[in-house]
């Protein structure tokens, strides 16, 4: 077979293409290590900003306290009817007309741009319900933004179980939840949890929503419900636009990273255990 | 022969479940009400066509100026630009993932392309800024090197991912009957790929393209820190501009409740969530009309 | 009396009829082989009776079946009549779960909580398959383990254990090797006894090994059903002969 001109310049195409994307993110995690990691020190990460202007010394904790309340929180809120609307799609609706439904509009809320949220729950949880910007407004346009990942990432756990075991089952006639509770939960649970964890790195990582809703450059971040919080997005993106300093925006920003990218490694190697399940 | 309860019991789960689904669905049509309300005034005061049409933004003067003309034209812009060069990058990675890449370089290129994903939207921009901004700014010797190209390159990279993971798919759903025909007639991999195998892809390839459109024109973070944020009319790829996301996300802490420069802000909301949902939506219904009409099952 | 009797039962997947007017009774204390080509609507007759079928997207049913006597349609919950008529797949199937969970999975259900019951029900189900020998030093380990004709003998112990009246066995016996098909005929046979068993199977010589009665089904219809010797012996329908005529060469 001979190779011509056009077969060796695609080959050439598909290769830099796919070898580009490897570099691209290694050249962004070593630069960020190479940039931040000299900065970081137990002290950056346990002690709050100090000096002048404020978060040219001291470290980060409270913005990291405040991303895992931001995110706690979201889970909170947005577990539940996500498991249940999950278990709605795969188990009770099927292919009737409302499950269609359904599954249009969590298809298009996953669409939905986080800012669009933002906005939404700064109308009503910050203005009208007089939230102020607080913990409990950003935990809840977080929650809103995470609710349609874990919709889908646990209603496709739940359909990839042995449809066999629902038929076996339900000659038993016993119910569908006790068939659900029995056997498809504790069978798609890797793969739940895989996706509750990724959604739990995206809120973590999300900006726009909680910076018109939450953030504050300065707070305590002591957990309480009313009041704003700092969070590490948005302090990165402060130290960052505001010139205060580009040191701690970097080891911010490597901070951040890494607590996403654990997140998203966990993830990835429960949805890869799951499938091992999925295959015996 | 009964079992008291289990039969209740049973009642009540599925009702308490349908309605958790129903209720949380409906959350999103909410959404969109609950920001058409905040932003009526402006569609019955300053109308449809004025608000989209009208290219100057001062909410504050009196009169108000209220139109977002250019920050439509900037969003369409700085997502269109980002696909351009996203496009040919993710094709071929897509490609050489499904078709060309060694077993353990594909072990290694898929994670990384997932991790790619997990990096959030603020490190993208800050980087972009703090790198590539800085660099355009030496090189062309510019006073400031962010425009609406800065913030496409960086967009491009963010949407990269989703258009490998969605073209790949697509292209491994290509039965493989039509590659071993190919290969049978005794043709090259690149002719089979690129003339049997990416047409038959096509329609979930070109859905991945618009379904990464959408993303980009919804992200926030990064083109606020890299598109310059001016309010003008840009006319070209490499002026500066600010898409709506970012004028919604950097004025909104500044407005009072229930001025129409708040009001303003809800509309310019509305108008970007419907523009992403109909482009969702429109490829949805696209490729539906393509697979009922099309050859292929 | 008749444990399930079909009356001008028809069914459809969409627009396509399958079985066409269906009449015919399987008595209790008996085994009744459903023989039939490919395609021709056995296993759907099966699942028709324990309303299985009906999950299936555009499965639609006229007419009636009744099983002890009562229609289908009128049992309150099909919980109640799927209790009454157990069934059992081609695949062999274990629910992923220890073994001895498998053979508890109904009877949980239905409330039984003691203790020493539920041992009792456990050690007699699977001594009722042949099973017990095997498996009692790891009933605490998962089913997965077990093999196939293990997995289907937990299959048939798992739905004896909710004590069914009638039990439907779709080719139980196709993915297993011939000693696993020996074990089973012969504690089907065993059971036979108080129990109404259909078995749908395309070996004709289990069916002659095992069944009191033949049935024969073509393209959805029922072309004939007696007793097992006279239908592969002297059969009434030249169709009936031509089919099982492959037996005897
Ligand atoms: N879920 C379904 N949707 C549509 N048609 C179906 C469905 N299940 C079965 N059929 C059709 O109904 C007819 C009867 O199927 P059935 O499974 O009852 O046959 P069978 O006699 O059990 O065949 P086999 O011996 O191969 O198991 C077949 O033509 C089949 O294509
Ligand atoms: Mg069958």
């Amino acid at each position: 077979m001979k190779k011509t001109i056009t077969d060796q310049l695609s080959l050439g195409w598909f290769w830099v293409s796919g070898l580009l994307i490897l570099v691209i993110l290694l050249a962004i995690i070593l630069y960020l290590i190479w940039r931040g990691g000299p900065f970081i020190s137990s002290q950056f990460i346990l002690d709050s900003p100090h000096g002048v202007p404020l978060g040219t010394e001291g470290g980060i904790f409270p913005a990291i306290k405040g991303t895992l309340w931001l995110i706690v929180l979201a889970l909170v809120i947005s577990i539940v009817p996500g498991l249940l609307t999950a278990m709605y799609l795969s188990e009770y609706g099927r292919s009737g007309r409302l499950a269609e439904i359904i599954n249009l509009l969590v298809q298009s809320m996953a669409g939905v741009p986080s800012i669009i949220i933002g906005l939404f729950v700064y109308a009503l949880g910050v203005v009208t319900l007089g939230w102020g910007i607080s913990l409990l407004a950003g935990g809840l346009a977080l929650a809103i933004m995470i609710f349609p990942v874990i919709v889908i990432s646990s209603r496709d756990a739940l359909l990839a179980v042995d449809k066999n075991y629902r038929l076996v089952a339900n000659s038993l006639g016993v119910s569908k939840s006790y068939t659900l509770y029995r056997v498809i939960l504790p069978r798609a649970a890797a793969g739940i949890t895989a996706g509750v964890l990724l959604s739990l790195g995206y809120a973590a990582g999300a900006t726009a929503p909680i910076m018109v809703t939450a953030a504050a450059f300065v707070a305590s971040s002591s957990g309480a419900l009313l009041e704003p919080v700092m969070a590490l997005p948005y302090h990165l993106y402060i130290l960052f636009n505001e010139h205060i300093s580009l040191n701690h925006a970097y080891a911010t920003a490597l901070v951040l990273v890494t607590l996403v990218l654990f997140l998203n490694i966990l993830a990835l190697s429960l949805s890869s255990w799951q499938e091992r399940i999925n295959k015996q | 022969m009964t079992y008291p309860g289990t039969e209740l019991k049973e009642k009540i789960i599925s009702s308490i479940i349908i309605s958790a689904a129903t209720v949380s669905s409906l959350l999103l049509l909410a959404m969109l009400l609950f920001i058409l309300r905040e932003s009526w005034p402006i569609w019955s005061q300053i109308g449809v066509s004025g608000f989209l049409s009208g290219s100057s933004w001062r909410p504050l003067n009196t009169p108000p100026e209220i139109g977002i003309l250019s920050m439509i034209v900037s969003t369409v812009w700085v997502a269109g630009g980002a696909l351009l060069i996203a496009a040919p990058l993710g094709f071929g990675c897509a490609i050489f993932l499904a078709e060309f890449a060694p077993r353990p370089l594909a072990a290694v290129l898929r994670p990384v392309i997932n991790m790619l994903t997990g990096i959030p939207s603020v490190v993208y921009g800050f980087l972009g800024a703090a790198v590539l901004v800085k660099f355009f700014e030496v090189k062309f010797d510019l006073a400031s090197g962010e425009s609406l190209f800065a913030a496409s390159l960086v967009l491009a990279i963010m949407v990269i991912p989703f258009i490998v993971a969605n073209s790949e798919a697509a292209l491994r759903s290509v039965a493989a009957e039509y590659r071993h025909a190919g290969i049978a007639l005794g043709v090259s991999r690149q002719y089979l790929t690129l003339r049997i195998l990416v047409p038959l892809a096509g329609k979930g390839m070109l859905g991945a393209l618009v379904l990464a459109f959408g993303r980009a024109m919804g992200e926030t973070m990064a083109v606020l820190m890299l598109a310059g944020n001016t309010l003008r009319l840009p006319g070209s790829w490499f002026d500066k501009g600010e898409p709506l996301s970012a004028l919604i996300a950097l004025e909104l802490g500044s407005t009072t409740p229930g001025s129409l420069h708040y009001q303003a802000l809800f509309a310019a909301g509305l108008v970007l969530v419907l523009m992403v949902m109909a482009v969702n939506l429109g490829i949805n219904l696209l490729l539906n009309r393509l697979q009922k009409g099309g050859t292929l099952t | 009396m008749n444990a399930v009797e079909f009356i001008d039962f028809n069914t459809f997947y969409g627009p396509k009829a399958i079985l066409q007017n269906i009449n015919v009774e399987f008595a209790s204390n008996s085994i009744t082989a459903i023989i039939g080509p490919s395609g021709c609507g056995k296993t759907t007759l099966l699942r028709s009776i324990n309303r299985t079928a009906e999950m299936e997207i555009g499965f639609k049913s006229q007419g009636d079946i009744k099983v002890l006597g009562k229609s289908i349609k009128e049992y309150k919950n099909v919980s109640l009549l799927r209790r009454r008529v157990g069934m059992v797949y081609q695949i062999p199937v274990a629910l992923p779960l220890s073994i001895r969970a498998n053979v508890l999975f109904g009877p949980k259900y239905y409330g039984v909580k003691r203790h020493s019951d539920l041992e009792a029900i456990t050690e007699k189900c699977l001594r009722q398959v042949a099973l017990w020998d095997e498996v009692k030093d790891r009933l605490k380990r998962p089913a997965a383990q077990l093999s196939g004709g293990q997995k289907q003998r937990l299959a048939i112990a798992r739905a004896l254990a909710v004590e069914p009246q009638v039990l439907l066995l779709d080719e139980p016996c196709s993915s297993l090797d011939p000693a696993s098909t020996g074990l089973i005929e012969e504690l089907l046979t065993q059971l036979a006894e108080g129990l109404c068993i259909i078995i749908v199977t395309h070996n004709l010589f289990q069916a002659r090994r095992i069944s009191n009665e033949t049935a024969f089904i073509l393209d959805g219809q029922l072309i004939e059903k007696a007793p097992t010797q006279k239908l592969f012996e002297s059969p009434d329908s030249p169709k009936t002969r031509g089919f099982v005529s492959g037996l005897f060469g």
